[in-house]
C-alpha cells in the first residue's frame, strides 16, 4: 500500500506579472532536476495584469497603450491558451507543478486537465458552488466559465496554471484586450455576462482571496489525494525566478516574440 | 526575407474551430513560394517549440494548396500533439492565408 503523499503549498502572495510567471518556471526546472518536491502555488498579481498565451499575437490581443495608461502588466505565459485578465483584487491563481509520473496525473493531456480541476471543483463545492468540467480547460458554473486553465508539460514535469474569477471587472477586461469597434465590444461585454461568471455572482455576496485559497487547497487535496504541507520557495528556486523575470518575461523580446 | 517588405503580398486566414479555439495564420507569398509565415493563437501545442518548427518547414514551400496541406498533415505525424484543434484545422487556415496572399499579389 502506498501512503498519502505530502506536497508542497506555497501559500497565498502577490507578485508583478514577470515574477509570478518566472516563479512557476523556476519551480518547473527546479522540480525537473529532483531538487523541488511536487508544488501547489497560490498567487494574486499586483499591479493587475494581462497574460497572453504563448502562441498568441501580442499585437492582435493587448490594447498595449491602454494597458500602459492604466498601470496593467503585460506578460506572455509558458503556456498556450488565451488572453486572461487578471485582476489585482478579484482572482486567485494557483499552478501546480508536479512530476510527470505521479501516478495520479494521466499520461494523456486532456485527461490531466480533467484530473487537476476536478481539485477546482471539489475548492468550489466546499463554498457552496456546483461546477462542472468542461472539455478542454475550463471549469464552469451552469455552463458559464468560472475558471481557465493552461498547461505545459516540460523536462518530465507538468505545469498546471489556472485562474478562479472572485469578482469580475468585465468592461475593464474588454478595454484592456483588443476589440477594435466599440459597438463589438459592447456586444462582447452582454456576451461575456452570459459566458462567464464569477464566485460573487454565485455566492452573492464576496469571499476573501484567502477563503477562495484555503478552498482550493482543501479541494486539491481531495481530488489529488495528498497532503499539503506549507512550505518556501528554496533560494536556488528564488535566484532562478530573478533571472528568469530579467532575461525572459520582463524582456520585450519574449513579451512581443509573436 | 524581411518580414515588413513583402507585407503586402501578405495574407490572413482565422478559423475558429469547434469548442472556440482560434487559429490565425499570416502567410505572405513571393514569386509563388511562401516568404514568410507565422501562425498565432489560443490553442495548445505540445511540445510547444513545435509551432516555429512547423512554421520553419512551410517557409520557401511552393504556395499550392496540396503541397501546404500535405506539409502540414506530416508535420503532425511528427509526435506533435495539439488540444483544442486538429491538424485539418491548421492545414486549412495555412492553406486559406496562403490563398489570400496569392490573391493580393495577382
Amino acid at each position: 500500500m502506498t501512503g498519502i503523499s505530502s506536497w508542497r503549498l506555497l501559500e497565498l502572495e502577490k507578485n508583478d506579472a514577470a515574477m509570478n510567471m518566472a516563479i512557476d518556471e523556476a519551480i518547473l526546472i527546479s522540480r525537473s532536476r529532483y531538487e523541488s518536491p511536487n508544488t501547489l502555488r497560490l498567487y494574486r498579481w499586483d499591479p493587475s495584469a494581462v497574460s497572453i498565451g504563448f502562441f498568441q499575437s501580442l499585437r492582435d490581443e493587448v490594447d498595449l497603450e491602454t494597458c500602459k495608461a492604466e498601470g496593467v502588466d503585460v506578460v506572455r505565459r509558458i503556456t498556450g491558451g488565451g488572453a486572461v485578465f487578471h485582476d489585482s483584487l478579484g482572482e486567485v491563481t494557483y499552478s501546480l507543478i508536479t512530476s510527470e509520473s505521479e501516478s495520479i496525473i494521466p499520461q494523456d493531456i486532456l485527461g490531466s486537465y480533467q484530473v487537476v480541476c476536478e481539485g477546482i471543483i471539489r475548492g468550489l463545492k466546499s463554498l457552496g458552488v456546483s461546477a462542472d468540467f468542461q472539455s478542454v480547460n475550463d471549469v464552469v458554473v451552469s455552463g458559464r466559465k468560472i475558471s481557465g486553465n493552461a498547461q505545459t508539460r516540460r523536462l518530465g514535469v507538468m505545469l498546471q496554471h489556472g485562474t478562479i474569477l472572485v469578482d469580475a471587472d468585465l468592461e475593464k477586461m474588454f478595454r484592456l484586450l483588443k476589440v477594435s469597434d466599440k459597438k463589438i465590444r459592447d456586444k462582447m461585454i452582454t456576451s461575456a455576462e452570459k459566458r462567464v461568471t464569477t464566485l460573487k455572482n454565485e455566492l452573492g455576496d464576496r469571499l476573501s482571496l484567502d477563503d477562495v485559497a484555503k478552498a482550493l487547497t482543501r479541494g486539491f487535496q481531495e481530488a489529488l489525494k495528498i497532503t499539503l504541507k506549507k512550505g518556501e520557495l528554496s533560494s536556488s528556486e528564488i535566484i532562478h525566478a530573478e533571472t528568469l523575470k530579467k532575461e525572459k518575461y520582463a524582456n520585450p523580446e519574449w513579451t512581443k516574440r509573436r | 526575407m524581411d518580414q515588413k517588405k513583402v507585407i503586402g503580398m501578405s495574407g490572413r486566414s482565422e478559423i475558429k474551430v469547434p469548442g472556440g479555439k482560434l487559429i490565425r495564420v499570416d502567410c505572405a507569398v513571393v514569386n509563388g513560394i511562401v516568404a514568410s509565415i507565422i501562425i498565432t493563437g489560443d490553442f495548445f501545442l505540445h511540445p510547444e517549440d513545435g509551432i516555429q518548427k512547423l512554421e520553419k518547414e512551410i517557409m520557401m514551400l511552393r504556395a499550392e494548396p496540396e503541397i501546404l496541406q500535405s506539409h502540414v498533415m506530416s508535420f503532425f505525424q511528427k509526435g506533435y500533439k495539439l488540444v483544442g484543434a486538429q491538424p485539418e484545422d491548421f492545414a486549412k487556415a495555412v492553406v486559406e492565408a496562403a490563398r489570400q496572399a496569392r490573391r493580393k499579389q495577382a
